[in-house]
């Protein structure tokens, strides 16, 4: 059966009904013989046309019920009926007004309510036919009237069955086909590595409309980044957003890309915000771009530490050979302060090569707590160590040491760490070596209660020619750094100023990436 | 009175050493490429080389392996910064000429050790006739 899902289409189907039936009494009432039934076929015809136009005031929801259409049927058939009657019962050929009425109820109502107004257009046509003439069963005539009847029935539900379906699997397949666009759509959206969040003017205010699981994900438990967003929509105006790089308080990095979205008048009503987090790519870059410049500076550095040790050794040497040959004191002890400040020099020189060479690594499997040891026993004769009154003390967790390292540039690490210490204490300080083992890795901690790294020196510590002592090259803590990575360990610095600093030194124990 | 030839390609570093060896008692010989070294050493005899690795033209590590073809036995003294180099010279040497190293800026006091050393295993040497050549 039809649905009339719009009010209008009813309407129209009322209407229609109602003048092809008006017009069919009036024309009946225009052609019949009998001119006594003639006011009477007016009066129902106005009748029919009052009732009609009462029905233009009902209200849409009661004309749309089943029961109202059948029994709106039932009267036209009863208003057929009349006009048969009054145009001269079996012998007028006004009984094919049924078939109009049948059709129409297998039309709007299905093959029930056509067979059941069959049925009683059948019934009150044998009573009338009876009432005015009698039954005569030998008329094969009024017997096919009947059958015609209940074939329109059949055949009027059948083929508005058959266009119904036809209607219907064309409105399902779009229907499937809409809901399965509308589901690779969403799929789409759902499966983008990227953070995708709609937002729309709604009463006024900018809301977000739509996010996809990957926006939730990149969200969560950090909301900052969507007022973030919902500002810059609101800032960005007609244009959208372009290309942008937020950072949020967490120290997060964002890409974001923007497409406005317009209504129908073409007036910005929200937009699509694709959001990714760069977080760690804007980290690989910074490390990237600070390998380049520390390969760069290793270059000069190489160059000028080369050049340098030439015309250095001359200036040594000949002091040398000075002090060796001199006969008067003073000349020799020039000659010694010469010396002295070359060895500076090629100290510094030393440096420069250490940071800007390769680190290759020659392994060995030794035992790092002796290792220590043997390196604090050599620090405890020292010069300056002696001269401050510094106490340095080992304090080492249980288990065994052994690691896989190269021992001469670790040497190197624990020289220039303790050094560091040694020069940020006043006299009578202490220098703290707490040693701990953690999974596969042992923990070093280099732990001085000295004068600390200022705040604003503490960030880039580790970048060469950076130091925050006076007489420093800066270039010690960079080769820490340096020898402590290619062994794929770590190091890390906390200080306080004026109440001392701490390095720890993370080394796994078995061995860097040539191990 | 020894003799010493000094081959390094730093005029100021050669000067260095022909001032030291001077000092030292040595009769002094000087040279500023590898190929000098060569034509220096055909000239007279030599108690002792003193040879930088990176010279321009003609590495020391070439002028080394020179030296061993001719048949050579005088100890040479290298002078070189680089581990792997040292390795290397080992290598070529073993067994064939007393090598040992110093670096740069030299330590003049070391280096003196390190003739005196050389000089004195080669005199017994020459003692004891082992003199392959």
């Amino acid at each position: 059966m039809i649905e009339f899902k719009k009010t209008s289409d009813l309407d129209v189907f009322l209407i229609f009904r109602w003048l092809v039936l008006l017009s069919i009494i009036l024309i009946a009432g225009y052609t019949t013989e009998d001119l006594s039934s003639i006011s009477l076929i007016y009066i129902v015809s106005f009748l029919y046309f009052v009732f009609n136009l009462t029905l233009r005031l009902w209200k849409p929801h009661i004309l749309k019920k089943q029961v109202t259409l059948f029994s709106l049927f039932l009267f036209d058939i009863g208003v057929v009926s009349t006009i048969f009657y009054l145009t001269g019962g079996i012998s007028s050929d006004y009984y094919i007004f049924y078939f109009l009425t049948i059709m129409m109820a297998s039309i709007s109502s299905g093959l029930g309510a056509a067979l059941a107004i069959t049925i009683a257009s059948a019934g009150i046509y044998v009573w009338l036919v009876q009432q005015q003439e009698g039954i005569d069963l030998q008329n094969p005539v009024f017997l096919l009237k009947v059958v015609f009847l209940l074939l329109t029935a059949f055949i009027s539900s059948l083929w508005n069955k058959i266009m119904r379906e036809k209607v219907e699997n064309v409105k399902k397949t779009e229907e499937q086909k809409k809901k399965e666009l509308q589901q690779f759509f969403q799929e789409i959206i759902n499966s983008i590595n990227s953070g995708i969040a709609v937002f729309e003017k709604e009463e006024g205010d900018l809301k977000v409309h739509l996010i996809n699981p990957k926006a939730q994900e990149l969200t969560m438990g950090n909301n900052e980044i969507l007022s973030i967003l919902k500002q810059k929509v609101r800032e960005n105006g007609k244009t959208g957003i372009r290309n942008q790089l937020i950072k949020t308080k967490n120290g997060r990095y964002w890409g974001v890309n923007g497409a406005v979205l317009r209504d129908l008048k073409g007036k910005k009503k929200g937009e699509v915000i694709i959001f990714n987090e760069i977080t760690e790519r804007k980290k690989m870059e910074k490390e990237m771009e600070r390998s380049k410049r520390i390969n760069r500076l290793g270059r000069l550095t190489l160059q000028i530490a080369h050049d340098l040790r030439n015309p250095l050794g001359t200036v040594s040497g000949l002091a040398q050979i000075i002090r060796m040959s001199a006969e008067e004191d003073k000349e020799k002890k020039y000659a010694k302060e010469i010396l002295k400040a070359s060895n500076v020099i090629n100290e510094l020189i030393e440096d420069m090569l250490d940071f800007s060479k390769d680190q290759e690594l020659n392994f060995d499997n030794f035992n790092y707590l002796s290792f220590l040891k043997e390196i604090l026993d050599n620090f405890q004769k020292a010069e300056n160590l002696k001269e401050k009154n510094v106490q340095i003390k080992l304090n080492s967790g249980k288990g065994s040491y052994e690691i896989k390292a190269d021992k001469e540039k670790l040497r190197r690490v624990f020289s220039n760490l303790i050094n560091n210490a040694c020069d940020a204490l006043d006299r009578d300080g202490e220098i703290n070596i707490n040693l701990r083992q953690q999974n596969n890795s042992i923990i070093t901690e280099v732990i001085d209660n000295g004068s600390g790294i200022p705040e604003s020196k503490r960030e880039e510590i580790f970048e060469p020619f950076v130091t925050s002592k006076k007489n420093g090259t800066g270039l010690g803590l960079s080769i820490v750094q340096r020898i402590v990575s290619s062994h794929n360990g770590n190091v890390f610095v906390e200080s306080k100023e004026g109440e001392g600093t701490e390095f720890t030194v993370v080394l796994p124990k078995k061995g860097g990436k040539n191990g | 009175m020894a003799r010493v030839l000094v081959a390094d390609d730093v005029p100021s570093i050669l000067y260095l050493f022909k001032e030291f060896f001077k000092l030292k008692g040595f009769e002094v010989e000087t040279a500023e490429s590898g190929f000098e070294v060569t034509k220096k050493l055909g000239e007279k005899d030599y108690h002792l080389v003193v040879l930088d690795i990176k010279m321009g033209e003609k590495h020391g590590l070439e002028v080394l392996q020179d030296l061993i073809k001719r048949g050579y036995d005088f100890p040479v003294i290298i002078c070189t910064a680089y581990e792997h180099l040292r390795e290397d010279v080992d290598i070529i040497a073993k067994g064939k000429l007393d090598v040992d190293f110093i670096t740069k800026p030299p330590d003049l006091e070391l280096l003196w050790d390190k003739v005196v050393k050389l000089l004195e295993k080669n005199a017994i040497k020459e003692e004891i006739g082992t003199d392959n050549g």
